[in-house]
């Protein structure tokens, strides 16, 4: 009986519990929706207030000291928040100095060190970014039971976030925090210090990226490869100089991983202007031209084709001929999709002595590529198309004039007559002989002009789909042209051939 | 006579008491875990350098594969969805797998596609393929059209075709958010060892305004049952799954939005067509055959990728969604027994193995056992009134602290309701669910039990309403 008691006043605590804990959530729920109110509001009266004063600092129309004053005055963290998203939001390369002076003068950099250093460090690190001093080339990540608590994420989190907002200050002052991070116990810390590198992109984080890097490789870091391997990326074409002491590294994956960054950031750069090798250190130039096709190690001869083709001269011309032969099928593959630039016409002979290398995928790499050279390589492709053998190779042209959207081309040729007809007959009949009629048939069915879709009609003629067929009776029904002319008599002729097979 | 009935009505209360004190216990250490990494996640994805991704060049490509069978109500807007994705590079690849409806014919038209024959090397088994439709001018989509062979089959399919290192299955009546996939893939760029698998959120997207492919305005259903729905999605994705990857012994990824590492995946078999819920079984797969091969490897789930999904609008379908989940548990528990507690599978064997296989997949029994019976011997005088009151507790009032909390947790990170009367719609559907709804959800997974046991292993069709209806503006492609 007692235990039944017991029982019914702990159910009686446990609901009253559970309601109060309910009601607790809820009455949080409100306390956060109206918090992040009040928060939203002071946010943008802050931003209202402070935007004059911002816009003006930009334009250089008040120094440094006078800005610290007008915008010291932002006391709450909604006001601290919105004054640094604005100055931030306006930051570029010419002002950025000058705003940083403004975090250091508000006080908000000592705030963000103290939280990822320590009060005890942030002295002399303030002092040492003031001075623009130049971060020592060292990654030893610190050891001991602080650091192993500092690890946890409760408390890793938030100095992460701190040491974000230090590396956007500019590189020069930023650099001796982000360098500093690159010791925190913690891995998300460090990666937030490495992104930061990347995104400052000042030569002095170089060396430490690549410590980085090469701790990474030897798969003794916490941060991961492509971390690193991104924030290299980040780099200009101007900082290339700085990666020619490492091309030559003693460990090999350590040169193909520089050789892979040097290759991203050349396509990066590409894509906004067309690079040659006036664009390029010479010393990397001659390293690439000389070493690196030479590489002991085939992954390092493979990327280095792409960087060279940049260079678009006659040296370059010559090495990526030499790299198309490489007694290694991963090179030769990377070598043939580097080819693929106009300017590498010269090439095109060698590419399609590729479309019968051993290895399938360095066919299907110079299939692309003969495709991009417009109807030089194209007309090379079709011509192998017809006279090869190899349906592995067959299979990769047709996919090709298929997803390119060559098969226009084809049509178009076809209509204007000559001998790139014949060369396109030749190819449609190939492919309706190989089952790839799809497109033709649509081609029959939704083209306006008589010519090529009798031609085509012709083609699809020598292995009819049901497919093609169905359109063939929708045209001898609705065309009183030469067109339905063709498809009534291919028709009766298919009947003829069919009763005949019947028969036999 | 009157004594024995009495004596196994206290024998069976006894075993009720014992699951629901061992499942609230599991799910309160959960819970605790579940708090600790949703809001840590949420601190950090503030900083987390999203655009750095987008403009790395390092960033792995991923293929998007959707498996469709009768969805052209929601294609088009699944589809455009994708093609808006914020993520460098993209494979968008849609599988009919033999649809009788205009699914085919609807992308055709929206997308200009053309058929054409393309190469195909079925890696993974799966059914024949007929055609393949692709627009050269929209390189990143391609149209599978297959004999009809369930979804895992689809998928297989879609792998076969897939040219990236990693592949994210996506639903086809699933409105995926612009930096969902980029949010998905950054564990793994951030990973040391290999990422195989990355899950994100499923939410319910009954009730949300679409426009283009994009949910722009975010309300709570109409309906009670899809409001229940809604809490109940928002407590296993926020406090179940995160407290699990908190272990490291991730069970279930939803096949609605799950990022996975082809080549393992094709490695282990591809997905496999002999359970109805390929996506718990894929992970079962996918952890034995990394540690029967010594690989080193990782699973994560993060909270804030999230995906937008249609939920059943009635009964008899949600009758019929549970039933096939809880047969393809049943299937996948089963099919993987010797996992369970094993500790060659780490936490995974030791812990959630055996959680998922006595608590998930056999406790609905008990649970719907017990909805029954505890009244029952209540009411007959069996079981006195101070312990019918603590099962009672246990069974709606904790119940009912798990969901308000879960909805606490949503509000204080990903927060996706942003309007009061929404929020204070969940919460009171937060302590309803508890009465009523997850009882006759419990009814339903142990139809799926029996089902299993008696051996009606087939797939059992969810029809849904489809986006049309509540997308705003479709502009042209």
């Amino acid at each position: 009986m007692l235990f039944i008691e017991d029982l019914a006043s702990l159910v009686l605590w446990l609901l009253a519990t559970v309601v109060s804990v309910n009601l607790l959530f809820l009455m949080f729920i409100f306390y956060r929706r109206l918090g992040r109110k009040r928060y939203y509001e002071d946010k943008d009266a802050a931003r209202s207030r402070y935007t004059r004063v911002i816009s003006e600092f930009v334009d250089n129309e008040i120094n440094v000291e006078r800005a610290i004053v007008l915008l010291d005055e932002a006391s709450t963290r909604a006001e601290h928040d919105a004054v640094q998203e604005m100055l931030l939001a306006q930051e570029d390369a010419n002002n950025a100095e000058r705003i940083s002076q403004v975090f250091f003068g508000l006080g908000y950099v000592e705030r963000w060190s103290r939280q990822v250093f320590g009060r005890r460090r942030t002295k002399a690190l303030i002092e040492r970014s003031m001075r623009r001093e130049k971060a020592s080339i060292s990654t030893t990540v610190d050891r001991g039971v602080l650091a192993s608590i500092g690890k946890i994420r409760v408390f890793a989190v938030p100095r992460a976030m701190a040491l974000e907002a230090l590396g956007r200050l500019a590189p020069e002052y930023a650099q001796v925090f982000i360098a500093e991070g690159l010791h925190d116990a913690s891995p998300e810390v460090r990666r937030v210090a490495i992104a930061a590198m990347g995104r400052n992109r000042h030569p002095a984080a170089i060396p430490l990226l690549f410590e980085e890097l090469l701790k990474a490789v030897e798969m003794k870091n916490d941060v991961s490869l492509r971390s690193t391997k991104s924030a290299l990326v980040c780099y200009t074409m101007e900082d290339l100089g700085h990666f020619v002491p490492y091309l030559s590294h003693p460990n090999r994956r350590m040169r193909f991983f520089v050789v892979d960054t040097v290759r991203e950031i050349c396509n990066k750069a590409s894509r906004n202007m067309l690079l040659n090798k006036n664009d390029f250190p010479q010393e990397l130039y001659d390293a690439f031209l000389e070493s690196a096709t030479r590489d002991e190690f085939a992954d390092v001869r493979a990327r280095c084709g792409a960087v060279i083709k940049h260079f678009r001269d006659k040296r370059a011309l010559a090495a990526l001929r030499a790299l198309l032969t490489d007694e290694n099928d991963f090179v030769r593959l990377h070598s043939v999709r580097a080819c693929q630039d106009r300017y590498y016409a010269e090439l095109v002979p060698d590419m399609v002595r590729r479309l019968s290398d051993t290895r399938w995928r360095v066919r299907e790499a110079a299939v692309k590529a003969l495709a991009s050279f417009g109807t030089s390589g194209s007309n090379e492709l079709y011509k192998y198309f017809i006279n090869t053998k190899d349906q592995y190779v067959s299979e990769q042209i047709s996919e090709e004039i298929q997803r390119s959207g060559l098969t226009a081309d084809m049509v178009a040729a076809l209509a204007h007559g000559g001998e790139d007809r014949d060369l396109a007959m030749a190819v449609a009949k190939k492919l309706v002989l190989m089952g790839k009629a799809s497109l033709l048939t649509a081609a029959v069915a939704g083209l306006t002009q008589p010519e090529p879709r009798i031609l085509l009609m012709d083609a699809l003629m020598l292995a009819p789909t049901e497919e093609f067929l169905a359109v063939m009776e929708v045209i001898a029904n609705n065309d009183g042209g030469p067109v339905g002319d063709k498809a009534r008599s291919l028709l009766q002729a298919a009947e003829q051939r069919a009763v005949g097979a019947g028969t036999n | 006579m009157h004594s024995a009935v009495l004596h196994f009505f206290d024998y069976v209360n006894a075993i009720i008491l014992v699951y629901f004190l061992v499942t609230n216990v599991v799910y309160t250490v959960l819970m605790v875990f579940s708090l600790y990494t949703v809001s840590m996640h949420a601190k950090s994805a503030a900083h987390g350098a999203y655009a750095d991704l987008l403009e790395s060049p390092v960033t792995p490509p991923v293929a998007l594969i959707v498996p469709a069978h009768n969805e052209e109500d929601a294609i088009v807007q699944t589809v455009m969805s994708l093609l808006e994705i914020q993520y460098p590079e993209k494979e968008v690849i849609v599988v009919d797998d033999g649809s009788t409806d205009g699914t085919v014919d609807k992308l055709v038209q929206k997308f200009h596609l053309l058929r054409m024959d393309l190469i195909y090397r079925p890696q993974a088994t799966c059914k024949p393929v007929f055609a393949f439709y692709f627009n050269p001018e929209r390189p990143e989509l391609i149209l599978i059209s297959k004999e009809n062979g369930g979804k895992a089959d689809a998928l297989n399919a879609g792998i076969n075709m897939a040219r990236s290192p990693y592949f994210c299955t996506v639903d086809a009546d699933s409105i995926i958010e612009p930096q969902a996939l980029l949010r998905l893939m950054a564990p793994v760029v951030e990973s040391t060892v290999n990422t195989i698998v990355s899950g994100g959120v499923v939410r319910i997207a009954n009730g949300c305004t679409l426009r283009n492919g994009r949910i722009v305005d975010v309300n709570l259903p109409k309906t009670w049952l899809e409001r229940c729905q809604v809490v109940e999605y928002i407590r296993t994705f926020l406090f179940g799954r995160p407290g699990w990857n908190f272990l490291n012994a991730t069970f279930i990824c939803s096949g609605a939005f799950c990022l996975l590492h082809r080549e393992t995946v094709l490695e282990a078999g591809g997905f496999s067509r002999d359970t109805v819920t390929e996506d718990i079984d894929i992970i079962a797969t996918l952890h034995r055959f990394c540690k029967k091969n010594h690989r080193q490897y990782r699973m994560v789930f993060t909270t804030d990728p999230i995906c937008w999904t249609e939920a059943p609008h009635t009964v008899g379908m949600l009758a019929r969604q549970r039933r096939r989940w809880q047969l393809g548990l049943m299937q996948t528990v089963m099919k993987h027994n010797d996992m369970i507690f094993s500790p060659r599978y780490g936490m995974m064997g030791l812990a959630s193995m055996p959680f998922h296989a006595y608590v998930e997949a056999l406790g609905c029994v008990i649970e719907a056992f017990g909805t029954i019976l505890i009244p029952f011997t209540f009411l007959v005088g069996a079981m006195p009134f101070s312990l019918f009151l603590l099962l009672m507790f246990l069974a709606f009032g904790y119940g009912t602290l798990l969901s308000v909390g879960s909805v606490l947790l949503e509000e204080t990170t990903l927060r996706r309701y942003p309007k009061v009367r929404d929020v204070l719609m969940l919460v009171l559907f937060a302590m309803i669910e508890n009465v009523g709804y997850r009882q006759m959800v419990t009814l339903f997974r142990a139809q799926g039990v029996i089902q299993y046991f008696t051996g009606l292993n087939k797939w059992e069709l969810v029809v849904h309403k489809g986006f049309e209806s509540r997308v705003l503006v479709e502009d042209e492609v």
